[in-house]
C-alpha cells in the first residue's frame, strides 16, 4: 500500500515538472524580455468583425512630443472607427530595436511597426521578407516630401513611409553667450574659440550624449564635409570607391574632432553621458552648446526647464569653413512606420496609416506643436506663431542646399555600427590617434563590403 | 522500504525529474549555444555554418575579449584582497558593538537590499567630474588636484568600476560572515581566554580558522559574482571609454544585441562558461581542507 502511494506521487510530481519544462520550452521564445506598457490582455474574444491591431511603436514617452500626437491619432482612429481596436505598446529606441529583433526570429511581428529607412534596419527585415510591400499611390494625398520614401524602398517597392525629417544643428544657450561675451560662431575656427572660451569660463562648451554614441558619427560628418566641402566623399568610401586612410581631408578633420576632446571643447564627462543626462545638462543652463538634431524643438517650451533657459535657447547650422558652407546639413529621413506581412488585417493596417499621414493629422499636429519636422509637405500649417527656436530650424531647414542623408552608422549591418561609433568614441576618449581612427573606419566599412 | 529505495528503477524515477530539468534548463542550451558558436548567425534569417573561425577568433584576435576576462580578475582580486578582510573585520567589530549590533548591522546591509540599478545611477552622479559630490568635496578639502573625470578618463575608470561593485557587495559579504561567527560556539571564546589568549590570537588562531567554511561560500559566492558581472557596467560606463572597463557579461551582450553577431556571442558565451569551469574546479580543489568538528 505504502509503495503504491509513493510510485503514484511520484509520477504525478514527474508529471508536473514535465508539464512545467514542456511549457517553458513550447511556448514564448527562450531569452525573451519581459513585456511593457503592453495594455491589459483581454482574452475575450471580440465579437462580428472586430479587427485588432498592434502597433509596436518607439516613441516611448505617450504623454508628451511625438508620442502623444501618435497616441492620440490612435485614440481618434478607433473612436471613429468602433470596430477597430489598436494595441499599442511602446519602448524607448535600444529596447525596442532588441525586441523588434525576438520578434522578428520567433516571426511574430506586430501589424504595424516602427521602422527606420536605413540599411542598418530595415534592409534585414525586407530580405527576410517580414515586411509587407505598400503601394504608393495609397498614400498619393499625404503629400511626402521628393525622396522621402527613397530609404523605405528597396528594388523599387515601397516598405514603409517616414514620419520626420531630421537634421543636425547646434542648439545654443544665448543668455550664456551674451553673459561671457562670446561670439555666436559661423565658422569652424570660432567654434573651436568659443569652446575655449566657455572651458576658461568653467562653463561646459558642448554637451553630447558620447555613451550612446550615435550622434559623434554624425558630427564627423559635418566636420569632414567642411574639410573637404561635399557629402559624397564619405559616400564614396562607404561604396568601396576610395578609403579613409591616406585621404588628407579625413585626416585633418579626425585631427580637428579629437582636437576639442583636448582642449575639453566637450562638457565634463560627454563620454558617460546618455540622452537624457546630455539634454538635462544643456536645459540645465549647464552647458552653452548641445550638438543634436531638430526634433528637440521642445526644448523652448519643455516646462521641466527653467523659464529663463526657454527664452534663450536658440539654434544654429553647423559653422562653415571656406570649403563648406551653413547650407550643407546632415539632414535624413528619420524614423517612420512598415507594415508586417504576416499581419492578419493588412488592408485595415494600411487604412490606419493613410489615416495617420493624411496631412491634417500628422504632419499638421507633429509641427504646430513643435515636436518635429514632418517628412511631409507641411507649408499650409504654417501658423506665424511658431516659437523663436521652431522659425530658425525652419530656416535652417528651408536653406538646405546640400543634405547628407542617411547617417554614416547606418548604413550597414549592426556590426559595422558598433565599429563605428566605438571608433568616434575612442578617438573623442584620446584612446587612438587620428590616423588609427581612420583605420579602424576602413576596417569597419571592410565589413559591408 | 529499504528494499524500494534500492530499487533501480525508484532510483531512476527519483533522479528523473530533477534531472531532465537539468538536461534541458542547462544541458540543452549549452549545446544550442556550442552549435550557434558554429555559426554566422545574425538573429535573423538564414546563416552559414563558419566552422570553429569564431571560436579561434576569441582566442586569439580578440583583444578586448581578453581585457574584459582580465578585468574580471581584477576585480575579483580587488574583492578577495579588499572586500573580505573588510567585511570580516567588520563583522567582528560589529559582533562586539553592544547595543549598537543591529544598527550598524542594518546600515551595512542596506547598499545590498537597494536596486542595484538606482546605485549605479547615484554613483554615476557622485563621479560626475562637476556636478559629483566626490570632486566637490576634494575641492572643499584643497585637494582640487586629486579631482579626476572618474569614470570618463580610461586610466581610472575600472577601479572607480571596482569600487562601486565591491561597494554594491560588501552588505552581502558582511552578513555571511557576521552569520558565520554566530555560528561560533561561544565556550571556545572562553576557553581561548582562559588558556590565556590575547585579543589579536583569539581571532587569528581560534575565530577565522573557524570561519573557515564560511570564508569558502563567500569567496566562491564572490568568484561567480565578479565573473558574471554585468548589471554595474552596463549601467555606469557601458564598457567605456574605449573598452577599459568591459567585462565578459556586457562584451557579450553587447555582441549579441548591439552589433547583431549572436554567432560569434554564442562562441563567447561558450568559452565563458569553459573558463568559468576551469576555475571553479581549481576553487574547489584549493579550498578543500576540512576544519574538523566543533
Amino acid at each position: 500500500m505504502k509503495r503504491a502511494m509513493i510510485l503514484v506521487m511520484m509520477f504525478a510530481l514527474t508529471g508536473m515538472l514535465l508539464a512545467a519544462c514542456g511549457g517553458s520550452n513550447g511556448g514564448a521564445p527562450a531569452n525573451q524580455p519581459p513585456q511593457t506598457n503592453k495594455e491589459d490582455g483581454t482574452n475575450s474574444k471580440p465579437e462580428g468583425e472586430q479587427v485588432k491591431l498592434k502597433f509596436f511603436s518607439a516613441l516611448a514617452d505617450r504623454s508628451n512630443g511625438p508620442g502623444k500626437i501618435e497616441q492620440n491619432l490612435i485614440d481618434a482612429y478607433m473612436k471613429e472607427n468602433p470596430n477597430v481596436k489598436i494595441e499599442v505598446e511602446a519602448l524607448q529606441d535600444e529596447p525596442y530595436k532588441a525586441k523588434m529583433k525576438v520578434y522578428a526570429s520567433s516571426n511574430d511581428i506586430p501589424d504595424i511597426v516602427q521602422s527606420w529607412g536605413q540599411a542598418s534596419f530595415i534592409k534585414p527585415l525586407i530580405d527576410a521578407g517580414l515586411m509587407l510591400e505598400l503601394n504608393e499611390a495609397d498614400f498619393a494625398s499625404s503629400k511626402f516630401v521628393p525622396g522621402a520614401t527613397d530609404g523605405f524602398s528597396q528594388d523599387g517597392k515601397l516598405y514603409g513611409l517616414p514620419r520626420n525629417t531630421d537634421f543636425f544643428v547646434i542648439y545654443y544657450n544665448k543668455k550664456l553667450f551674451e553673459d561671457h561675451g562670446v561670439k555666436v560662431p559661423e565658422t569652424t575656427q570660432e567654434l573651436k574659440a568659443a569652446a575655449e572660451a566657455f572651458r576658461k569660463a568653467g562653463i561646459n562648451p558642448i554637451a553630447s550624449n558620447g555613451m550612446e554614441g550615435w550622434s559623434l558619427p554624425i558630427w564627423f560628418e559635418y566636420v569632414a564635409q567642411r574639410h573637404n566641402g561635399d557629402f559624397n566623399q564619405m559616400d564614396a568610401v562607404l561604396n568601396g570607391e576610395a578609403a579613409f586612410s591616406g585621404n588628407a581631408d579625413f585626416l585633418a578633420a579626425a585631427t580637428e574632432m579629437q582636437e576639442f576632446a583636448v582642449i575639453k571643447g566637450l562638457a565634463d564627462g560627454f563620454i558617460t553621458a546618455d540622452y537624457g543626462t546630455s539634454r538635462n545638462m544643456f536645459g540645465q543652463g549647464q552647458a552653452a552648446m548641445f550638438l543634436m538634431g531638430n526634433w528637440e524643438a521642445g526644448l523652448a517650451t519643455d516646462e521641466n526647464f527653467p523659464e529663463e533657459f526657454r527664452n534663450n535657447v536658440g539654434a544654429i547650422p553647423y559653422p562653415a569653413s571656406d570649403k563648406g558652407k551653413t547650407t550643407d546639413v546632415a539632414a535624413w529621413f528619420g524614423g517612420g512606420y512598415s507594415v508586417a506581412k504576416n499581419s492578419k488585417h493588412p488592408e485595415e493596417a494600411v487604412k490606419f496609416l493613410q489615416y495617420f499621414f493624411a496631412p491634417e493629422n500628422w504632419a499638421k499636429q507633429l509641427w504646430q506643436t513643435g515636436s518635429g519636422t514632418p517628412a511631409q509637405n507641411f507649408d499650409e500649417f504654417l501658423t506665424g506663431s511658431e516659437s523663436e527656436l521652431q522659425k530658425q530650424l525652419i530656416g535652417i531647414f528651408s536653406s538646405i542646399t546640400s543634405s547628407s542623408g542617411t547617417p554614416v552608422q547606418d548604413n550597414g549591418t549592426d556590426e559595422f555600427k558598433t565599429k563605428v561609433m566605438e571608433a568616434h568614441q575612442n578617438l573623442l576618449s584620446q584612446l587612438i590617434t587620428p590616423e588609427a581612427f581612420l583605420k579602424e573606419l576602413d576596417a569597419a566599412v571592410a565589413l559591408i563590403k | 522500504m529499504h528494499k524500494l529505495m534500492s530499487n533501480r528503477w525508484t532510483i531512476t524515477w527519483l533522479v528523473a525529474p530533477g534531472l531532465t530539468l537539468f538536461l534541458f534548463m542547462v544541458c540543452f542550451p549549452i549545446l544550442m549555444s556550442v552549435y550557434y558558436g558554429t555559426t554566422n548567425w545574425t538573429g535573423l534569417g538564414e546563416y552559414q555554418s563558419v566552422g570553429f573561425a569564431n571560436y579561434y577568433k576569441v582566442l586569439f584576435e580578440d583583444p578586448i575579449f581578453w581585457r574584459s576576462l582580465w578585468n574580471a580578475l581584477l576585480l575579483l582580486l580587488a574583492t578577495l584582497a579588499l572586500q573580505h578582510p573588510v567585511a570580516i573585520l567588520f563583522a567582528i567589530l560589529i559582533t562586539r558593538a553592544g547595543r549598537l549590533e543591529k544598527t550598524f548591522r542594518t546600515i551595512f546591509f542596506i547598499p545590498a537590499v537597494i536596486s542595484i540599478v538606482v546605485t549605479s545611477k547615484m554613483w554615476v552622479s557622485v563621479f560626475h567630474p562637476s556636478y559629483g559630490v566626490l570632486n566637490k568635496v576634494l575641492e572643499q578639502l584643497g585637494l582640487a588636484s586629486l579631482k579626476q573625470d572618474w569614470l570618463g578618463d580610461p586610466s581610472v575608470a575600472i577601479w572607480s568600476l571596482i569600487f562601486v561593485v565591491m561597494w554594491q557587495g560588501f552588505g552581502y559579504a558582511l552578513l555571511l560572515y557576521y552569520a558565520g561567527l554566530q555560528g561560533i560556539p561561544k565556550d571556545l571564546y572562553e576557553a581561548a581566554e582562559l588558556d590565556g589568549a590575547g585579543k589579536i590570537t583569539l581571532y587569528t588562531r581560534v575565530v577565522i580558522p573557524l570561519l573557515s567554511p564560511m570564508i569558502r561560500v563567500a569567496v566562491i559566492i564572490a568568484v561567480t559574482t565578479c565573473l558574471k558581472q554585468m548589471e554595474t557596467v552596463f549601467l555606469m560606463t557601458n564598457g567605456g571609454p574605449g573598452s577599459t572597463t568591459q567585462f565578459l557579461g556586457n562584451y557579450l551582450y553587447k555582441t549579441a544585441f548591439s552589433s547583431s553577431l549572436y554567432g560569434y556571442g554564442n562562441a563567447i558565451s561558450v568559452i565563458f562558461v569553459i573558463i568559468c569551469l576551469i576555475i571553479t574546479v581549481v576553487m574547489n580543489r584549493a579550498l578543500k581542507k576540512d576544519v574538523g568538528q566543533f
